[in-house]
């Protein structure tokens, strides 16, 4: 398979609203998350052991949430939601308690599973008063702790007996599951590992699919499945294992989620002409684009609602993303290009962080304001009125 | 002595955070009726933290904890309020505020974030 070990995710992305609704997806470190939710669920007044019982709840849960690609395998590019309903509250910017903090740095890497078990408790809670639920009871938890109980006969009581506690579980940056290309007749490997894992377990219940040997070899047994598992949850039947195939057979199986790392630094860029150039779209090359995904880069380090974007020169579906999240943000027409409007609106933005936090220099020691872009114009400004070389392809 | 529950704050921009100097932070109480009462006002350090604010909560039996409004500003950024962040006794409550650059040629001169907590589903 190709993660076995459940990982605590480096940062965790929040829809923060119900799952179909429109509501922004902002993504923060787990600690953060973490602690922004205990903040948001309990009283900080309480007794030690019943928040760490409940911060414990709350880990375990939004890791079995990442684990098994809950919203990934529905078509959702967010790990959990703020929906209290079927989520954890999570209040985007409140402010945390001192205590909570203290507490959630401690134990941010530990979570709870069965015993045998591998993959995170989805450890389900409720405030037990006005709500009540098979989980831990939040009021239940606090009267126990002021019962004298510990932290972990707490959640015993509530969760059962056959509870284990895993401690420094390893922190690992967050990717999707899916190979990113498909996986075919003739391929080896762990990822056709997986597959035919997969496909052996859901053929307990659809006995069509026939049982195949996990042997890592993607071969015309494992094809012969593959169709048959197509046919039965209406995929196109072709034998391959593409992005709609691999998460159909997640979201039955419990997979195993990465998503693309959060990352957008690697700045490398040469000052240019930065007027807009003419409608910047999918399938571009060249410097245009290239400082189309640097102002967008660095937007996504101020603005927690934009994914991060690689400068790579190239206009590619991440590029396109990031637009159109730009541009619902400032409430422009979504259209995934950088026309006009789009363009001004992020230039305008990017300009005004260039000013404020770059030239005035205030913020920056002056060798990092001497690699910024305006310190290198002056030598390679272009003529006014001179026409860029490269214009977009 | 009545019970009270400190409040900090810490001022930065973008992920990478960038503390900000010299900020300003309001901390009021809204009053019964539309009035609001100044209970601290502070400015930032070179780390972009304030220096913590006592505030007072209500007396043991009543509600658990206090409501208190919270405004971060700086000139070049957008300002942040946060209404409703709680302060429970003897527990520090740290806000922070992520302020956001301003744009070049703002289309609005009141360009406020508001953060609305709501309280715990207990």
């Amino acid at each position: 398979m190709p993660v076995v070990t459940p990982y605590i995710p480096e940062r965790i992305t929040v829809h923060l609203g119900a799952p179909s609704s429109w509501a922004a997806n902002v993504t923060v470190p787990f600690a953060d998350y973490v602690k922004n939710v205990l903040s948001s669920e309990v009283y900080p007044t309480w007794e030690p052991a019943a928040l760490e019982a409940n911060a414990l709840a709350v880990i375990s849960f939004a890791l079995n949430r990442v684990y098994t690609e809950y919203y990934r395998s529905r078509g959702y590019s967010f790990q959990i939601t703020s929906s209290t309903a079927i989520d954890q509250k999570y209040i985007q910017g409140r402010g945390i308690f001192e205590n909570i903090s203290e507490l959630v740095d401690r134990v941010f890497s530990n979570y709870l599973r069965r015993a045998g078990f591998v993959e995170p408790l989805a450890a389900k809670f409720c405030n037990g008063r006005s709500v009540t639920c098979e989980g831990l009871s939040q009021w239940g938890s606090q009267e126990l702790a002021q019962a004298g109980y510990g932290m972990f006969s707490i959640l015993q009581s509530y969760y059962g007996y056959d509870l284990e506690l895993v401690t420094n579980a390893p922190v690992a940056p967050v990717r999707e599951s899916y190979p990113g290309a498909p996986v075919r007749r003739g391929d080896t490997g762990e990822n056709v590992v997986f597959i035919q894992t997969a496909l052996n377990r859901v053929s307990q219940d659809y006995p069509a699919i026939p049982k195949v040997a996990a042997d890592g070899v993607f071969g015309a047994l494992t094809e012969a499945a593959v169709r048959d598992f197509q046919k039965i949850f209406s995929l196109t039947v072709d034998g391959i294992v593409g992005r709609a195939t691999w998460y159909q057979l997640v979201r039955l199986y419990v997979g195993i989620l990465r998503l693309s790392e959060l990352q957008s630094r690697g700045q490398t860029f040469t000052a240019s002409s930065w007027a807009y150039p003419d409608a910047v779209r999918e399938g571009d090359t060249g410097e245009k684009v290239r400082q189309l995904q640097y102002m967008l880069a660095v937007l996504a380090e101020f603005l927690p609602e934009l994914p991060s974007v690689q400068v790579t020169g190239r206009f590619g579906a991440e590029t396109k993303a990031a637009v159109a999240a730009y541009q619902q943000l400032v409430s422009l027409p979504v259209t995934g290009e950088a026309d006009g409007a789009a363009w001004d609106a992020i230039y305008a933005q990017f300009e005004g962080i260039e000013q404020t936090v770059f030239r005035d220099g205030e913020l920056f020691p002056d060798d990092a304001a001497a690699a910024s872009r305006l310190t290198q114009l002056p030598a390679e400004a272009p003529a006014p009125g001179s026409k860029d070389e490269e214009e977009t392809a | 002595m009545d019970a009270h529950g400190i409040v900090a704050a810490q001022v930065f921009t973008s992920e990478a955070r960038i503390p900000i100097e010299n900020a300003v932070v309001l901390i009021t109480k809204k009053l019964p009726g539309s009035g609001r009462q100044l209970l601290a006002f502070r400015l930032t350090d070179a780390e972009g933290f304030t220096s913590p604010a006592a505030v007072e909560t209500p007396p043991d039996g009543e509600a658990p904890f206090v409501t208190v409004d919270l405004l971060a500003e700086k000139p070049g950024y957008d300002r942040i309020l946060v209404e409703d962040a709680q302060v429970f006794p003897g527990v520090e409550t740290l806000q922070e505020f992520m302020l956001v650059p301003t744009p070049e040629l703002p289309d609005a001169y009141d360009r406020t974030e508001v953060i609305r907590v709501s309280a715990q589903p207990l």
